[in-house]
């Protein structure tokens, strides 16, 4: 009987807490970022059209609420005349699997040195500390593109150098940050109380000290995805990123650039796109950082 | 002060030791220039043979000694591709960046002070809104972008400007404005949300109860020191904006550095490569000094041990 309420009653709090969770989900960024998950993950099973399907007596059709334009090429064509819409789905593809692993990767190296660097401080800081600055004072542009090309040139090929380049070009900013943070989480009683318990250096920076960094982790990679997603579209504007005959929405846009003034659709899409999805990586982070912060999500409880 | 002054210098140093290293090992790494140089159906030997004009025959530990003594002398080697020193091209491309980037810094932190205060003491519900969604956009949209739809719509379909290239007033102004979209918006953001605090102290409060007409309070009291954080980004803005120049260089065909450092790596330029990064990390490290001390002038709350 007890076991019975005590069930009912973990149950209704699940479930509100679930509904409570969803009504306060963000709307606008799910929106926006809602096309870059949907084509990035079903991918080939919802293209309308072949994205590289060649017809050129279809070259440069205009969008189809364009006069010209028609329905089966809702957003028009490219020179080749290619299917804009689903060129867009498939860079939606490299985006997404270049912006989670380039997330991940970066954040992993940046959160373990960051922490390292929190934690042992003295010399180990200093030495990681001048390597974060030396990697700064280099433009990340440039970072990139000589990665790519170092990558490349050992054979690497497809995505895997853009996700390589951008981790290496970007875990500083997460080693800065968790270093700040376990700065003044170790002065916190409850390290010195594992340690005077026997934990080892490695269980307290992973059980005690990391799970208190972790918020501000989860709130930079959500911004960081942004981030990682408009380097990939910059380096593959500039030639260095995604490979054609593939496709990936920089490489649309600098495709396009030579017969722009006849295909104004193929810039601004594609470029929608990118904004889209980084603004969207932006609100969501701005909301996840108020979700996870104690003193916030009270005052947004009692709105 | 002279001590912490000194002590930035050195470190400064240091990181510019660093970055010659990773540039010069990674560019090493990033392909054969032999190769690229050499006709298509080069024998090994004749790939020597150019490995050895440009001194790449050598472990790269050798290799990187002879930089650094040769560029204590002032010598940064033979830019592979432009057949000249590395680093007169490097410097040859520096008025054409400066012009740019200065004119580019001008426009963003003006309107992006200005906007700022607008956003801050206009509070009606159009202004806030759209304050914010300009800043929003301005963190999202990437600024080549910018400058592909600026460059469609007022060169190509309107003609009102030039599409690239340098010249005369014209020609900057679609640059600079893809250039500072982002500082704007940045600037914009900070200088709202301190101006706002600001507008809440003490002192401004009092030099509302003396009378002081608004315009004289804002201008006068609250702004001076709501734009010390604006100052304090200034270094990282700069350090925006050298990325950044790499992007629009390349949309507008802008003979600047930024184009010449997409190019000299897709070359395979090594001299050209190193004497890229020695320049623009010293200028990024020397920024960043400046805007530190600058701002013990500027804040005397601030004091360096």
């Amino acid at each position: 009987m007890v076991t019975n309420a005590l069930q009912i009653n973990r149950h209704s709090e699940v479930f509100s807490s679930i509904k409570y969770w969803i009504r306060r989900l963000p709307l606008l960024p799910i929106i926006l970022l809602s096309p870059l998950l949907v084509f990035g993950i079903f991918g080939p099973l919802i293209y309308p059209q072949d994205p590289h399907i060649i017809d050129l007596n279809l070259a440069l059709q205009p969008p189809a609420f364009m006069p010209g334009g028609i329905m089966a090429h809702f957003l028009g064509t490219d020179q080749l005349g290619r299917d804009l819409l689903s060129r867009l789905m498939e860079g939606a593809r490299s985006s997404l699997l270049v912006g989670i692993f380039g997330v991940i990767f970066s954040g992993a190296i940046g959160v373990l040195i960051g922490l390292a660097a929190g934690y042992f401080g003295g010399k180990t800081d200093q030495v990681i500390m001048r390597l974060v600055d030396t990697w700064m004072a280099i433009p990340g542009i440039f970072f990139m593109l000589l990665f790519v090309a170092v990558m490349m040139q050992s054979g690497v090929q497809g995505l895997t150098p853009i996700i390589i380049a951008i981790s290496l070009t970007m875990w500083p900013m997460y080693t800065r940050m968790v270093r700040a943070e376990v700065l003044t989480v170790k002065q916190r009683d409850y390290v010195a109380l594992a340690r005077v318990t026997g934990c080892s250096n490695s269980r307290i920076m992973i059980k005690h000290v990391m799970p208190n960094v972790m918020n501000t982790v989860v709130v930079m990679a959500t911004t960081g995805l942004g981030g990682a997603i408009g380097m990939e579209a910059g380096m593959s504007f500039l030639g260095v990123g995604v490979q054609p005959p593939k496709t990936a929405w920089g490489l649309l846009i600098s495709e396009s650039s030579t017969y722009m003034g006849s295909a104004w659709w193929i810039p601004t899409f594609a470029g929608i796109a990118i904004t889209m999805t980084i603004l969207g990586a932006n609100l969501f982070g701005d909301w996840l950082r108020d979700a996870l912060d104690p003193m916030t999500r009270q005052s947004q409880l009692s709105k | 002060m002279t001590r912490y002054v000194l002590n930035r210098i050195l470190l400064g140093i240091i990181t510019l030791i660093g970055v010659s290293i990773i540039v010069f090992v990674a560019s090493r790494l990033s392909g054969d220039v032999a190769r690229l140089l050499a006709a298509q159906n080069a024998t090994e030997a004749e790939l020597q043979i150019i490995r050895a004009r440009l001194g790449l025959d050598k472990p790269i530990p050798v290799q990187y000694l002879i930089f650094i003594q040769n560029s204590l002398h002032g010598d940064f080697g033979t830019s592979i591709s432009y057949h000249q020193p590395a680093m007169q091209v490097v410097l040859s491309r520096i008025p054409a960046t400066l012009l740019l980037g200065v004119t580019g810094f001008v426009i963003g932190n003006f309107f992006g002070i200005a906007l700022g205060i607008l956003a801050a003491i206009n509070r009606s519900k159009w202004v806030q809104w759209g304050g914010q969604t300009f800043a929003l956009l301005g963190q999202a949209i990437p600024g080549f972008w910018t400058a592909v739809m600026l460059m469609l719509i007022f060169a190509v379909k309107l003609h009102w400007f030039p599409t690239s290239g340098i010249g005369g007033i014209q020609h900057l102004i679609l640059p600079s404005i893809a250039l500072s979209w982002f500082s704007v918006a940045f600037v914009m953001r900070i200088t709202r949300s301190s101006l706002l605090d600001t507008l809440n102290t003490d002192y401004v409060k009092l030099a509302r109860i003396k009378g002081n007409p608004e315009r004289v309070v804002i201008l006068k009291h609250a702004l001076r020191n709501a734009l010390i954080p604006v100052v304090m980004m200034m270094g990282m803005q700069l350090a925006m904006l050298i990325g950044g120049s790499a992007f629009i260089e390349t949309v507008f065909r802008w003979p600047g550095v930024g184009i010449l450092m997409v190019n000299s790596i897709s070359a395979r330029d090594y001299p050209l490569i190193q004497a890229i990064t020695i320049v623009t990390a010293a200028a990024l490290i020397l920024i960043m000094l400046l805007t530190d001390i600058l701002f013990v002038y500027i804040d005397p709350r601030i004091k360096y041990e």
